[in-house]
């Protein structure tokens, strides 16, 4: 960890130039609609193109020793704060420019399969880049970008008899093995699955150097489990070919059913814990062929039950999903997708492919038409406003006779205020909220975002009883920087913004006014040398003082940013209170937010106070 | 009334006497065990055994590991067994895989009538009854009773075949990541979409889910851009109905106005179009946009020039190379005109003239743009060719939210799963009208400007259902549905079902003038279709050309059944081997339509050498009985044209049952695979 060493400076600023701008621009488009009643202005989130003057261009060429320039290249161009996204693909000369540019911290980065995706300025492939401080009318055309071929790796997945597997059966998932200080951080390389074909072959490209694995899970077709099939065993076959020949009313002692069986989820070479895998460690452009996996099927089990609505009739049409509730190593780094059931006209459901384990029945049904999702003609459906919670143990042995009661959902209900001091406030169709479960406690039924109705209220139905936490944005959605950020969320006379709200059974919620300002805070300073020189090579992490608030989903914990080539950060939005601030020169990708993570920053952090709708200065100077 | 001759003790012997009128065919029905129905056998009883073995088609060897399950009896082998309960049927038996000697087995199962399917990893989808590798709908039905074990279940299987190859550009690089489409060419010509697949760091492809057909293998371009005052209009917005407008004319859900972009001042080229996974375009050097264009194996602008891939089953053609170009892109620019002026932000579609060769015109764009606000437009990326403008302005639709079951699970304060179970429910259509119009453009070497399109109105059907009896609950009509269907059959994003409101009415959205038919969808339990009539005369099934509002439509519901039904007798005693196929008389008129396949029914004969239509609607029928290989496809003109030679005419009445025995007779095949 850099050792930092602090020069306080505050300054607090009202309000930001930016905004007063935008707001400005906001009016001239309502004045454009000219004549009507006078309405309040709110703003609907349009945000026009922004143009200039300045320029930035470059070359792309290829990572050797003697560099060729690159056609084709996507290069892609982002001021994420100001919503600007261009893209230039390169010439024959591998040359690509972005005129009519405005004012601006860019980002770079360039796509040309097979090669490694680059981000300007970034110090590893994952890396966070270099933002490109641009004023207007500058010009900066001596962008050189050099991309490093791709690795691959190849191999095939074969069963226990080496026959191939292929997908729907089988996919396949690259995670990054990262090791950071003490951290081990695991890192899915694509956001999709890889596919072994009819052979079972696989090819996977374009990595950058680094360290792999490469893990199997049975293929994600949800829609077709139903029981787990099963193979049947020798004595079944012989019992059931034998009867038959001699008549058929013969059932003499039945042998019992073979057991069925699913693909585990493994790790190359074909282990199940992810400690134990074998890493491939890649060169840059390096072919590593052969590297294959035998998968292997475990026991699983098929749970059967029955769905009732709440007057006791069998629920049709009931979505019944069982989630492990036991934390896996995998859960994180594997694609899953936990086994649903469908309840059929007697209410009956089936669930299959369950691995030993804890699971969490979730069933989700509407009450009209007795659980499916069929309405009452000309009434608006209900949706999904019932359901149902079970904790099953699983231990290889099929499981019948469940029984789930549904049980109506709550509505959480109140309205949305703007403590509008300098902007317009936003068109509720912009407002976007969110109840989430508590990032502890195991699975949990969740619900879906809402909107905001022309009167400014909302309304979230069919909610299971349960802690919730609320999360709001509002405005446009061009722009990442915030213009309104939720400053409380009262519910009988209680912020419940960072303390978890209970909904309990039978009690709807109502009056939960959730108040936006458009006062957002904001930290900002330089990171220097101490000569005084910027230094972006680093990243800036704010996290709040307070170790309770350490988590994931918290407001209060802000993932690490990268300062720009001026050396200046900038960090928007985090509610007022007491902060750490701590200079990174790399950060696990996942654990970032961890409290063990966060607890190794603490010693070299300086202490910085945000308060309510001001722009905090906390300037870092590096001691070598 | 004349009689019924049979044998219950052999069922090979039974023959019917020519044609005769219901009520002793379903009593006939009722005696022989061969044709009793999923109705017809119940039982509390679950002591039936289904047991059976899976081998390879060609080598006789056993399949192990293939995925065996059973149907009920009018079920398509695989179907999805969640949507079999969704949709209030029974659930069916759990699938059994097989070991090592390829045996599976099912116990423990009621008395039914039950089909047997099966996947294999490298097999083609067969089914229990299967004699073609291409013949997944061909399968045999197996009446279980209690007690009974039914040994000797053979499903055959054959190979996939695979198309696979490189695909580079002209300086011989590989265009690695881009989308490769597998196109199966039916018997008609008509190209759908058999696989699609992505090309690896080496340039190559490979799609291996192939059935014995012909094929062709194309690379897809195509350019989505906005006007940059239109973006600036819509950036921000995502709620914006002029986006979902937009989303709805040009059939792109990928319209995003904040998607990256090449900014060319008074466009936006947007990276979201980027479906095809080809490069967008670079500047060339004389001021055109350069891109790699549409492209078909080995390196053909057309369909017409493609190369025609013919695979037998199992076959492995690892050369087929894509030899892609870049090439100069043109823009296409002009206005469009309502019936007020200068339409504003309406999407618009550039297609290739041989569109009407694909059965479904998505996702072949090869550019889409939408108009500014004095309703100029202008298409950039075209290269040389022929091609349609198409502009559809549909209202928007009424807001009926569809009926959702929607789980959401969190885990650790993350969205870990969302699960959505969606009711299909017949949607009303909005009163508002349709615009359309449809312009040819040819692209030469140069940029195409001033084209001038004016907007038309649609037409629509209206009219009312009446129930031949007593008419069902209110509730049992909510998935009840009027449709307007393209007659060539083709796929388009064009019009949903609408529903019938309380009067028993229908009204269908305006559509653009073309060739349709009426169907109906979603009918009650143990309602059929009777008839259609307009005041022009029967439209059951009669395509009609639709340019003015067609009112008065009167649709005929009854619970009569009508059918026929009957005997094959084939060149050996025993299992006759056979199909039959069974058409409207006027097979002529039926090709030109472009085949659709609802009245055309492909029947698999039993055992016992019975057959019986499903479902049919009255009207005069062409019926034959050909050998069980033969490849049935309802594009096939020259397949329907041999047989209509040796079909037996068979006309029958609503709530008629007519019987018809047949003798098996082979058909040329010339040119088959």
């Amino acid at each position: 960890m850099t050792f930092v060493r602090a020069r306080r400076r505050r300054r607090a600023i009202a309000a930001g130039i930016a905004a007063a701008a935008i707001a400005a621009m906001t009016i001239t488009i309502a004045a454009q609609r000219g004549g009507g009643p006078p309405a309040p202005v709110r703003d609907n989130g349009v945000r026009p193109i922004v143009t200039g003057e300045a320029f930035i261009g470059g070359i792309v060429v290829t990572d050797e020793s003697t560099p060729r320039p690159l056609r084709l290249a996507s290069v892609t161009l982002r001021d994420p704060d100001r919503g600007v996204q261009r893209v230039s693909v390169t010439d024959e000369r591998g040359t690509f420019g972005f005129s009519r540019l405005p004012a601006g911290h860019y980002l770079i980065s360039v796509n040309r399969p097979p090669y490694v995706s680059v981000t300007y300025g970034a110090r590893t492939a994952r890396g966070q880049g270099l933002t490109i401080a641009l004023e207007n009318g500058q010009r900066l055309d001596a962008i050189r970008i050099a991309m490093p071929h791709g690795a691959a790796i190849t191999g095939r997945i074969v069963d226990e008899r080496g026959a191939p597997v292929s997908s729907p059966r089988v996919n396949l998932a690259v995670v990054e093995a990262i090791v950071i200080g003490p951290t081990s951080s695991y890192r899915r390389v694509y956001g999709q699955t890889i596919e072994p074909d009819d052979r079972g072959i696989y090819r996977i490209y374009g990595l950058p150097a680094g360290t792999y694995l490469i893990g199997a899970t049975p293929g994600l077709s949800l829609l077709t489990r139903g029981a787990s099939p099963r193979v049947p065993t020798d004595d079944e076959i012989r019992w059931a070919t034998r009867t038959a020949t001699t008549g058929p009313r013969v059932m003499a002692g039945p042998p019992p059913v073979g057991s069925a069986t699913a693909l585990a989820e493994l790790f190359y070479p074909g282990v199940t814990d992810i400690a134990s895998a074998t890493p491939v460690t890649l060169a840059a452009g390096e072919e590593r062929a052969g590297v294959d996996i035998a998968v292997r099927a475990v026991p699983v089990a098929t749970i059967r039950g029955v769905v009732r609505t709440p007057d006791g009739a069998p629920a049709r049409g009931a979505q019944v999903l069982a989630a492990p509730s036991t934390d896996r190593a995998l859960a994180d780094v594997l694609p899953s997708l936990p086994p649903l059931g469908l309840s059929a006209a007697d209410g009956s459901f089936v669930i299959g492919d369950l691995a030993p384990g804890h699971y969490r029945l979730m069933s989700r049904a509407s009450s009209a038409a007795g659980g499916a999702p069929v309405p009452a003609r000309g009434s608006s459906p209900p949706g999904s406003d019932l359901w149902a919670l079970a904790d099953v143990d699983v231990a290889g042995a099929d499981i019948d006779g469940v029984t789930l009661t549904l049980a109506p959902g709550m509505t959480v209900s109140g309205r949305v205020v703007f403590d509008a001091t300098s902007l317009p406030p936003p068109e509720p169709a912009t407002v976007r909220l969110t109840l989430s479960p508590p990032p502890s406690g195991g699975p949990a039924l969740g619900a879906p975002a809402t909107q905001a109705e022309a009167d400014d209220t909302f309304a979230f139905k069919g909610i299971a009883p349960g802690r919730y936490v609320l999360i709001g944005n509002a405005g446009t959605t061009a722009t990442v920087q915030p213009l309104w950020m939720v400053k409380t969320a009262m519910l009988n006379g209680r912020d419940v913004l960072d303390t978890p709200f209970d909904v309990t059974p039978n009690l709807d919620v109502s009056d939960l006014v959730v108040t936006f300002t458009d006062r957002v805070t904001k930290l900002t300073g330089l990171v220097s040398d101490q000569t005084g020189h910027p230094v972006p090579a680093y990243s800036v992490i704010a996290f709040s003082t307070d170790p309770a608030s350490w988590h994931q989903q918290s407001r209060r914990v802000r993932m690490p940013v990268r300062p720009a080539s001026d050396g200046r950060f900038a960090i928007s939005g985090l509610p007022p209170g007491e902060y750490y601030l701590a200079v990174l020169p790399d950060f696990p990708p996942n654990e970032w937010s961890t409290p063990a993570f966060l607890q190794t920053v603490v010693p070299g952090a300086v202490r910085v106070t945000i308060r309510d709708g001001e722009t905090t200065t906390q300037d870092v100077r590096l001691a070598g | 009334m004349r009689g019924v001759v049979s044998s219950v003790s052999s069922a090979a012997v039974l023959v019917f006497l020519a044609v005769m009128p219901a009520g002793s065919a379903r009593l006939a029905a009722q005696v022989q065990p061969g044709m009793a129905t999923n109705q017809g056998v119940s039982s509390t009883k679950a002591t039936g055994v289904i047991v059976g073995r899976v081998i390879d088609a060609v080598t006789g060897r056993p399949i192990s590991g293939a995925t065996v399950s059973l149907s009920g009896a009018g079920t398509a082998p695989g179907t999805n067994p969640l949507a079999v309960v969704l949709s209030g049927g029974t659930r069916p038996p759990t699938p059994s895989v097989t070991n090592g000697d390829g045996y599976f087995l099912f116990r423990d199962l009621p008395a039914s009538s039950y089909t047997v399917g099966a996947t294999a990893t490298g097999y083609i989808t067969s089914a229990y009854g299967s004699r073609r590798p291409d013949s997944g709908g061909l399968r045999r039905t197996i009446v279980l009773h209690d007690d009974e074990h039914v040994i000797d279940v053979v499903v055959k299987m054959w190979h996939v075949a695979t198309i696979g190859g490189r695909v580079v550009d002209d300086t011989g690089e590989p265009v690695v990541g881009t989308t490769v489409r597998v196109m199966r060419r039916d018997r008609g010509g008509r190209l759908s979409q058999a696989a699609i697949v992505q090309t690896d760091d080496r340039g190559i492809y490979r799609a291996a889910s192939l059935t014995p057909s012909d094929y062709v293998v194309m690379v897809a371009s195509t350019f989505l851009s906005m006007p940059t005052e239109l973006v600036n209009t819509l950036r921000g917005n995502p709620s914006s109905p002029v986006l979902a407008d937009l989303r709805r004319d040009a059939a792109a859900a990928f319209f995003f106005p904040e998607a990256p972009a090449i900014d060319t001042g008074d466009m936006q080229i947007l990276m979201s179009s980027q479906i095809g996974g080809l490069p967008m375009p670079t500047p060339g050097a004389d001021g055109h946009l350069r891109a790699y264009p549409t492209t078909f194996a080995p390196s053909a602008s057309t369909v017409a020039r493609a190369e025609t891939i013919r695979l037998t089953a199992g076959q492995e053609r690892s050369d087929v190379d894509i030899h892609l170009t870049l090439t100069p892109m043109f823009r296409v620019s002009g206005v469009v005109t309502g019936p007020d002026g200068p339409m504003s932000a309406l999407g618009l579609r550039l297609l290739p003239a041989d569109a009407p060769q694909f059965q479904s015109d998505l996702n072949i764009d090869v550019a889409t743009t939408a108009t500014g606000s004095d309703g100029r437009f202008t298409f950039l990326g075209v290269p040389p060719g022929q091609y349609e403008i198409r502009a559809t302005r549909t209202p928007r639709p009424t807001a009926v939210a569809r009926p959702e079951v929607q789980t959401i699970i969190a885990t650790s304060g993350r969205v870990t799963g969302i699960v959505s179970v969606r009711g299909d429910m017949p949607q009303p259509a909005s009163d508002g009208p349709t615009w359309w119009a449809r312009q040819p453009v040819s692209v030469g070497n140069r940029d195409v400007s001033s084209v001038s399109i004016g907007l038309r109105t649609g037409a629509r059907v209206s009219g009312l259902v009446q129930f031949d009896g007593v008419a069902p609950a209110q509730n049992d009509l909510s998935r009840l549905g009027v449709l307007l269907r393209p007659a060539d059959g083709r796929t388009t994003s064009l019009p949903s079902p609408v529903p019938i409101d309380d009067r028993l009415s229908f009204v269908t959205p305006q559509v653009p003038a073309d060739r349709y038919v009426v169907a109906v969808t979603g009918m009650p339990a143990g309602w059929n279709l009777a008839s259609i009539r307009a005041s022009t005369g029967d439209i059951t099934d009669h395509p009609f050309t639709l340019d003015t509002d067609l009112d008065s439509v009167v649709v005929t519901l009854t619970k009569l059944t009508t059918t026929i039904a009957g005997t094959v007798t084939g060149a050996h005693a025993g299992d006759p081997d056979a199909v039959v196929v069974l058409f409207p008389a006027d097979v002529r008129a039926w090709i030109d339509d472009g085949m659709l396949g609802s009245r055309v029914q492909t029947i698999d004969v039993r055992p016992d050498g019975s057959y019986q239509s499903q479902n049919l609607t009255a009207g005069e029928y062409a019926v034959a009985a050909v050998p069980a290989e033969t490849t049935i496809d309802v594009r096939d003109a020259a397949l329907f044209t041999a047989l209509a030679r040796v079909a037996t005419r068979v006309s029958v009445g609503t709530g008629q049952t007519r019987t018809q025995s047949l003798t098996v007779s082979a058909i040329q095949e010339a040119g088959r695979p």
